[in-house]
């Protein structure tokens, strides 16, 4: 999906961008990820996917982590 | 309230400094994070407890500098969205806590990733948020855990760990973020245990939480609120 979105104005690290669709949605955004030459004002796009596959990945690591730490537990009420 | 031997601070600023010396009693900071959680409890004996972390870094790690925290027994995260547990790697890093306590339920964010790799990586005691209890010094923490089968309504925030903390006649409620439905079996599960002193507020005081039957078995004398 690409949406459009405007440089409202810069607030410290972050520009405020503005969408427009039936309503305005204004959100904070880091500046230091904006393209070289954005400024107040300048219309940007995002194209916005579903990354299923880096998904899938990143919680297959996550829990392969989780689970390894979960062994150590014996379980019962904990004495520190 | 009662007599008790309770220090109830919620931090305003940076520039507030707490002090450690000449503890006879327990201390609470509610700690002002913005939009997100963080609490630290101190016990009589010394004993330090972080539930949750707030949603950012800076702001939590100056805030355990500023209460001149040394050292942390025990770690908590009442469950693994951003606005709780960011920093948590730095934190573990810092203070290296020997024993942490989270509900299990893993996210796919960077934050999260960070706090169980830091985990691993100083070999803190991980332990599971299940239905047990934690004896620390003069502190007794009740997990209340979350549902089973886990509830997949707002599944993070309503498999939030719910947390009892009973200290001599005083009792706290930590309930991370849960929402009405959580709220709603745990009138059932653990009624017994909800009545306390202290609640801290769910979910940031959000309508999606704080139901009337709720907050009236729980009927507590002061209410915490972060937003």
């Amino acid at each position: 999906m690409l949406i459009q979105l405007i440089i409202d104005r810069f607030e410290g690290k972050y520009a405020i961008l503005e969408f427009q669709n039936k309503n305005s949605l204004i959100f904070k955004f880091p500046r230091s990820l904006l393209p070289q030459g954005a400024k107040e004002g300048t219309v940007i796009r995002f194209n916005i996917d579903l990354d299923e596959k880096e998904t899938e990945t990143r919680r297959k690591n996550i829990q392969e982590q989780l689970d390894n730490l979960k062994k150590k537990d014996q379980g019962g009420d904990i004495q520190l | 309230m009662k007599k008790l031997i309770i220090i109830l601070t919620l931090v305003f600023s940076l520039g507030f400094t707490g002090t450690l010396s000449a503890q006879e009693n327990l201390k609470i900071y509610f700690l002002d994070v913005g939009q997100g959680d963080s609490s630290v409890i101190i016990s009589s004996s010394g004993e330090v407890v972080l539930i949750d972390s707030g949603p950012e870094e800076s702001l939590i790690l100056n805030y355990l500098e500023n209460l001149n925290i040394s050292h942390l027994d025990l770690l908590i995260a009442s469950h693994a969205h951003a606005d709780h547990i960011s920093g948590m790697d730095k934190i573990i890093a810092k203070y290296r806590p020997k024993t942490f306590l989270d509900s299990g339920i893993p996210h796919t964010t960077i934050a999260y990733q960070k706090m169980i790799t830091a985990i691993a990586k100083y070999n803190l005691n991980y332990y599971q948020g299940t239905s047990r209890k934690i004896n620390l010094g003069p502190l007794t923490f009740t997990i209340l855990p979350p549902a089973n089968p886990l509830l997949r309504e707002s599944e993070l925030n309503n498999n939030s760990l719910v947390i009892r903390l009973d200290f001599k006649d005083f009792s706290c409620l930590f309930t991370g973020d849960i929402e009405k439905e959580r709220e709603g079996q745990l009138l059932n599960e653990s009624r017994n245990n909800l009545k306390v002193d202290i609640l801290k507020i769910a979910h940031h005081g959000s309508s999606s939480g704080s139901s009337p039957p709720f907050i009236k078995a729980v009927n507590p004398e002061t209410s915490i609120k972060n937003e």
